[in-house]
């Protein structure tokens, strides 16, 4: 079975996500439904750290691309974090989605799949 | 030795009831024909045994005494010792002319005396007449380990109300005694008052001595079977297969003496690792078997927490300790890493682990063992972390195995040594029950497992249910594979990805509501890998966005994606140039 942690840390208003692991179809409604809990209408912005994340796919980019889509109708920030040379960057980067992404956090852009 | 003797109360023994004792017999002759296990030599007896009783002759004592002994002597054969017990007690009546004969046995507890089988008074069992040692009639009996008898049953004489409510007067006890232990009353009684004479009592002991004999000998038989069945159930007959890693055992119960608490276990977490298990619980028996079940099952549900080995082993050691006090057992809890490159080992009192690489003689793991589980305080226990080379065998054992007759411990040890080579388990484990068992029946059970983490070949494959949770086993065999040749970690990667999508693919399209089967092949070469992924089902293009985001991410992992689609089920090839630091 697929494993992986989400924790979550308050700084101030913006919420810090880090997931850990590995994010395949088995597990990714449970990641995004442990992220979604975190995050109430309080939030300035949201921070979702994937470096430690060893394995995502198809399935876990939908997942982020979701969140993203979310947050944005909230008019909460979304920022995504992920080394240029970790395993989910180069997914994100394969997949094309248009996050921003990079080790500083910076502003979301528009990421598409999130009508599904 | 304290025997723990529960006969199951008779009720479905009431077809019987108020049948002559001749018809009884021929009912039992039956019984015994039908089920095959009729003694040559017994035939005549029991034939004879018909005829004159069905003329209604009494046998003379001499002749019945021989008879009753040729009874206790099949009875070794009987599967219920409840069956045995009620044909006994029917020759008694016979040869002592009484109404009633009733065999009441200690219960485990040692406090009490329980009805276990009557005839004449069937009553006393189905009420479950429980009498305490010391007290009344046949409670004396069993406290003073005499005989004892009642020539006119007065108010108070007997614990129990049942015998004087059906009226009868006159009782003759023994007490059954078996390696010097009372096991159990034998008693008898009248409806119209006697006098008990001294060779009555000489013959209902002699009677009694040989029920004792027969009881003994059935219950081991009751319980061997029972272990047997226990041991079986919690053995693993067939290893999980394990991609990466080949595994064999053996089992081999004691020749003569009744089986132990030996166990050994191989099994994985949901993470990946890999879990081999072997233990020997002090004793034997029945009881030593069902401390070994639970001392296995507790052990998986403990390593089942991610903890480490020994981890699992202290918990295991104060679980013991507080539910099955007074019990000991050694064990060891090798954890593989999911890579299968390191293993992880602690052991509580067990004998070393025996660990041989591909040109690297066996030799003992060095590791200090923490003390047994379940006597011991607590104690910090350890882990020690050890590199098992591609080809690495590991072996653990039983003491049963090493501890031969006229063999030191050492010699034994030294013995197993050099049957454990870098080779097929099943290769190392015949060759080590050759080497050290050969022709001579083990004394003590003998339980072994062997692992090898197999070197890295060019052909690798995987079979796996058509599910979610399967992707993660996938990748967890890639990693073993890839990781093992050499593979470096940006190429891995990319193939975790273009294989994860195209599994997921089958396990999204695949079958529609039924369940199938995913087969992976992933060969490697020098500068590529292949990797095919094939299912049985039908080929369904992408729907939505995320699957078309698999499929682009599939294309954008490999040099090359082919798909081949037909009746017969679809498969992707997915090929991957390997950049230049691969070593396959």
């Amino acid at each position: 079975m697929t494993q992986a942690t989400v924790a979550v840390e308050s700084a101030g208003p913006t919420l810090r996500i880090s997931l850990a692991g590995e994010i395949d179809m088995a597990n990714a409604d449970t990641v995004y439904t442990q992220m979604a809990n975190a995050i109430t209408n309080r939030a300035a912005g949201v921070t979702v750290d994937v470096t430690d994340l060893r394995y995502v796919d198809s399935a876990g980019l939908r997942v982020l691309a979701f969140l993203a889509a979310r947050l944005r109708q909230l008019n909460i920030g979304f920022t995504l974090t992920a080394p240029s040379n970790s395993p989910a960057r180069r997914v994100i980067e394969l997949a094309g989605l248009t996050f921003s992404v990079s080790d500083a956090p910076t502003e979301d852009g528009s990421g598409p799949g999130s009508s599904e | 030795m304290a025997v723990s003797f529960a006969v199951p109360i008779a009720h479905n023994r009431k077809e019987w009831r108020g049948s002559e004792t001749g018809h009884e017999r021929a009912v039992a002759v039956d019984r015994w024909l039908s089920a095959g296990r009729l003694i040559e030599g017994f035939i005549g007896v029991m034939a004879a045994d018909r005829a004159e009783a069905s003329h209604g002759q009494l046998l003379g004592i001499d002749e019945q005494l021989r008879r009753f002994e040729s009874l206790t002597d099949i009875g070794l054969t009987y599967l219920d010792p409840d069956d045995l017990l009620v044909d006994l007690l029917d020759q008694v009546r016979d040869l002592l002319h009484v109404d009633i004969a009733e065999v009441l046995m200690v219960e485990e507890s040692g406090s009490h005396l329980v009805a276990t089988v009557a005839r004449g008074i069937e009553d006393e069992v189905g009420q479950g007449v429980r009498i305490p040692i010391g007290q009344g009639f046949a409670g004396s009996i069993a406290r003073d380990r005499r005989p004892h008898a009642l020539e006119s049953i007065g108010q108070g004489d007997l614990h129990s109300p049942v015998l004087p409510n059906r009226g009868i007067r006159s009782m003759l006890g023994v007490p059954l005694i078996g390696h010097g232990v009372v096991m159990g009353v034998l008693t008898v009684g009248t409806f119209e008052q006697r006098t008990f004479v001294d060779e009555d009592t000489n013959l209902l002991q002699t009677v009694g001595d040989r029920i004792a004999l027969a009881i003994e000998a059935s219950s081991t038989v009751a319980e061997r079977s029972a272990v047997t069945a226990l041991q079986r159930s919690l053995l693993p007959t067939q290893l999980p297969l394990v991609p990466g890693l080949s595994a064999a055992a053996r089992y081999v119960p004691a020749a003569k003496r009744s089986i132990g608490g030996d166990w050994y276990d191989l099994f994985t977490l949901p993470n990946g690792q890999v879990c081999v298990a072997i233990g020997d619980v002090v004793g034997q028996g029945l009881r030593a078997a069902v401390v070994m079940g639970r001392l296995r099952s507790s052990l998986r549900a403990y390593a089942f927490e991610g903890t480490t080995p020994g981890d699992v082993l202290a918990r295991l050691h104060r679980k013991l300790r507080h539910f099955e006090p007074g019990e000991m057992a050694t064990a060891l809890l090798a954890t593989f890493d999911p890579s299968l490159e390191h293993v992880e080992i602690s052991s509580a009192g067990h004998l070393p682990a025996l660990l041989a690489a591909p040109g690297v003689p066996c030799e003992q793991v060095d590791l200090s063992p923490d003390p047994p589980l379940g006597v011991a305080p607590d104690v910090a226990r350890r882990t020690t972390r050890l590199a098992v080379a591609p080809g690495g065998v590991l072996c653990l054992y039983s003491d049963g195995l090493v501890e031969r007759r006229g063999v030191s411990l050492d010699d034994g040890l030294a013995r197993l040594c050099t049957s454990v080579v870098a080779d097929e388990p099943e290769t190392v484990c015949s060759a080590a029950m050759s080497d050290l068992v050969g022709d001579e029946p083990p004394t003590d059970d003998i339980a072994m497992i062997v692992v090898r983490r197999d070197a890295p070949g060019t052909h690798n494959a995987v079979v796996v249910p058509a599910e979610p949770s399967s992707l993660a086993q996938i990748r967890v065999a890639m990693r073993r594979w890839l990781t093992g040749a050499g593979v470096a970690a940006e190429d891995m990667n990319d193939l975790l990805v273009a294989v994860g999508e195209a599994a997921a693919n089958s396990v999204e399209h695949a079958y529609g509501a039924l369940r199938g089967t995913i087969e992976l092949r992933l060969d490697l070469y020098p500068h590529e890998a292949i990797a095919v992924v094939r299912d049985k089902g039908e080929w369904r293009p992408a729907r939505g966005d995320n699957r078309g985001r698999g499929m682009l991410l599939m294309d954008r992992c490999s040099d090359d994606v082919q798909i081949a689609s037909g009746a017969s089920g679809t498969e992707v090839t997915i090929r991957r140039r390997l950049s230049a630091s691969t070593q396959p």
